[in-house]
């Protein structure tokens, strides 16, 4: 165990022990007379020697301790404390533990779970999706460099990112059967699956003017299909579709194919508008299934929709489209008339962005992977170990040291007082 | 009036105490004292007009039948012995220990007299009290009863230690009032050369003369460190010195000086005692009044 101080500039605060040593410096008693009557008796006039006397030697000393004591906790002390070898074994949820429970050292062991703030083993947690790989890395970063890792997990693993897992330490990789719950409710994944982020939709949401038409998503090639009950309608999706267009590239720019339902979709476009009443046509059905999306009006019926969420809501909190999958594809659909009477939302200044955001096509990074294949790579990079803070001792001592010198200072008053 | 002079656990054990003379005069009628003179019974002494508070029986109800107006009969008291508590109320009584300065030689004084008449009070006795110092003599006559007692309480209470000890022409009255046979209490330091002669002279002129020197603990201990002032309030003369180096010889002399005192007293056949300030207030009364035959008291 070793000491350092993390602001030793505190310990200037050192020199305010001055202040208890001046405090009981005996004061010059010459100057107040005393009363005595039996000054005959008293012989020669010796001179008084001069001589530093400290008074209630005692208190002194237990008032400069006070202070060290406080000079050091300003200066913030901190141990570089060598911690014990330990063992720890982390549990994924959903995964059968019974199989790992067999495991050389499981006794000795620290069992947690993978979940944020690595609960003890025998609490319960949230056996939803985890972050897999970034719950591993923070674990890998924060355990003291001499413990050793088990993680128990299901054959199959949810919550992985784009990064391949890459730790500090060599770790135990316990593949066990998964519990034959399903681990991953089916409605997250439908909402994961079909509607974008909704924290990184956030910065988007608004206006800022450079966001629009990012180059990382494909551009929305639209089309639309109305019948005539939905003509006065399409002028808010021309309108969107005009603003998606600032590119300086002509390639890049896409003109806009609107026609009526009977008339067919051209080969490449990648969003449509069906703003009709009745069922969808099979052969839109098709195109849909294939992965394309599909923004269907009101009066459109869509079976799917019966599984659908919400992927846009107004202020108020009102669903303004829903979405659900259909094929590979998506159905989103409106859930308000095109009238801005309805849904003012059609004119706001960002409903070109938020369509274009509704309607972008993102290929999702994977997320699930069989655990034989994440095998984690070493050589990660150790961060500095955290030391841990001595100022709560140093605080209880002041406490301690401040009680025992008000009860002396407070003692010695009473015996003078006698 | 203020609190009372007297600790209650001093005045627990003032009963076991007992005022008694060595000398016994037996010339001043009966009471509780031992005498060898006899049959002297209530002598009458006046008639003085009944006041508010005077007992029923004392009326002379044949004057008054006479003459029509209350007359109280007063009568010489019994009590053989007086008592005259001669309290030093010099500058230098005022002098007290630093750990309790409240608790002066005057204080001391004060309730050793208390105790002393409340003694007197217990046993019929009369007395009376004299304050000395040059400020002018408090006197309170030697009496009896307890309305005396309060007056003489409440003169206890006015009192306060000043100035020095007067001379010889304002000391007669202690002569005047102090008559012979009496038992004086001198309640003083000793320090001044002219209350030690007078109390010898006292003694040698039959009046039985008990001495209690009051001394504080730090004329004791000598408990000073480092450079100090000391100061004589009635001379008003400072020394300055270093404590710790004159200690030792000021113990030495300060108790040869009381040796001195102690030979003279006893040369005048002075019963003389020391009470410090941090020893319990009825020390000095344990010493002169515990009565050790009390058998022999009984048989007589």
């Amino acid at each position: 165990m070793n000491f350092s101080l993390l602001l030793p500039g505190a310990l200037l605060a050192l020199s305010a022990l001055l202040i208890p040593l001046l405090i009981h410096l005996s004061r010059r008693s010459e100057q107040k007379p005393t009363d005595f009557a039996a000054l005959r008796w008293i012989s020669a006039q010796l001179r008084p020697r001069r001589k530093l006397v400290f008074q209630e030697v005692l208190l002194l000393l237990l008032r400069l301790l006070l202070l060290i004591a406080l000079a050091f906790f300003l200066a913030n002390p901190v141990s570089m404390q060598a911690v014990s070898p330990e063992h720890w074994v982390v549990v994924v949820p959903g995964s059968d533990v019974g199989a790992a429970k067999d495991l050389p050292d499981a006794k000795q062991s620290e069992w947690h779970w993978l979940s944020p703030g690595f609960p003890e083993y025998e609490m319960k947690v949230d056996s939803s999706t985890i972050a897999f790989s970034s719950l591993l890395r923070e674990l890998d970063a924060e355990l003291p460099a001499n413990t050793s890792l088990t993680i128990v997990m299901p054959e199959l693993l949810a919550g992985l990112d784009g990064e391949r897992i890459r730790l500090t330490r060599k770790v135990d990789w316990k593949i066990v059967p998964a519990i034959q719950t399903t681990v991953v409710p089916a409605q997250a994944e439908i909402q994961r699956r079909i509607a974008p982020d909704p924290k990184s939709l956030g910065p988007r949401l608004r206006g800022d003017d450079e966001l629009i038409g990012n180059d990382d998503l494909a551009p929305i090639r639209l089309a639309i299909r109305h019948d005539d009950k939905h003509l006065d309608a399409t002028i808010y999706f021309r309108a969107a579709h005009a603003a998606w267009q600032t590119s300086k590239n002509p390639d890049q720019k896409d003109t806009l194919d609107s026609a009526d339902i009977s008339s067919a979709l051209q080969q490449n476009r990648s969003a449509l508008i069906w703003l009709a009443s009745g069922e969808l046509p099979p052969n839109i059905r098709q195109w849909t299934e294939k992965g394309g999306t599909i923004l269907v009006s009101k009066e459109t019926l869509v079976p799917e929709m019966k599984s659908s969420v919400s992927a846009w809501r107004n202020e108020q909190g009102a669903s303004l489209i829903r979405v659900a999958p259909l094929g590979q594809g998506r159905v989103l659909q409106w859930q308000q008339d095109l009238k801005p009477a309805a849904m003012p939302e059609l004119l706001d200044p960002d409903f070109p962005e938020q369509l274009s955001l509704l309607l972008q096509t993102k290929p999702l990074a994977p997320t699930r992977a069989f655990a034989t294949s994440q095998t984690p790579l070493m050589g990660a990079k150790a961060g500095p170990e955290a030391p841990q803070s001595l100022q709560i001792w140093l605080a209880l001592l002041i406490a301690f040291l401040f009680l025992i010198e008000r009860w002396f200072a407070n003692a010695s008053r009473r015996w003078s007082a006698a | 009036m203020a609190a009372d002079l007297i600790p209650i656990d001093v005045r627990a054990r003032l009963k076991a105490l007992r005022l008694q003379a060595r000398r016994i005069s037996g010339a001043q009628g009966i009471g509780q004292h031992q005498s060898r003179s006899r049959g002297a019974g209530l002598e009458f002494a006046q008639y003085r007009a009944y006041e508010p508070g005077d007992e029923p029986r004392q009326i002379d109800w044949k004057l008054y039948a006479r003459s029509d107006k209350f007359f109280v009969r007063e009568a010489e008291r019994d009590s053989p012995l007086i008592v005259w508590c001669l309290i030093d109320a010099t500058a230098s009584m005022a002098q007290a220990d630093a750990r309790r300065p409240e608790w002066t030689r005057l204080q001391a004084a004060k309730a050793l007299t208390a105790c002393v008449i409340e003694l007197a009070l217990k046993q019929g006795d009369r007395f009376g009290l004299i304050a000395v110092n040059d400020q002018g003599l408090v006197v309170v006559n030697a009496g009896s009863g307890i309305k005396h007692r309060d007056q003489c309480l409440l003169e206890l209470h006015r009192l306060k230690a000043q100035g020095a000890w007067p001379g010889e022409a304002q000391c007669r009255p202690i002569w005047e009032r102090i008559g012979a046979n009496t038992l004086v209490l001198l309640l003083s330091d000793d320090y001044d050369e002219a209350c030690v002669s007078l109390v010898e002279r006292l003694a040698v002129a039959r009046r039985e003369v008990l001495s209690v020197q009051i001394l504080t603990a730090e004329e004791r201990d000598f408990p000073f460190q480092g450079g100090h002032r000391f100061r004589d309030a009635e001379t008003d003369t400072e020394l300055l010195t270093d404590a710790a180096a004159s200690r030792e010889g000021f113990i030495g002399k300060f108790s040869d000086a009381k040796k001195i005192l102690a030979a003279r007293f006893a040369a005048s056949g002075i019963q003389h005692t020391e009470y410090v300030l941090d020893q319990a207030l009825d020390s000095p009364l344990q010493k002169f009044f515990l009565p050790r035959n009390s058998r022999h008291r009984e048989s007589v």
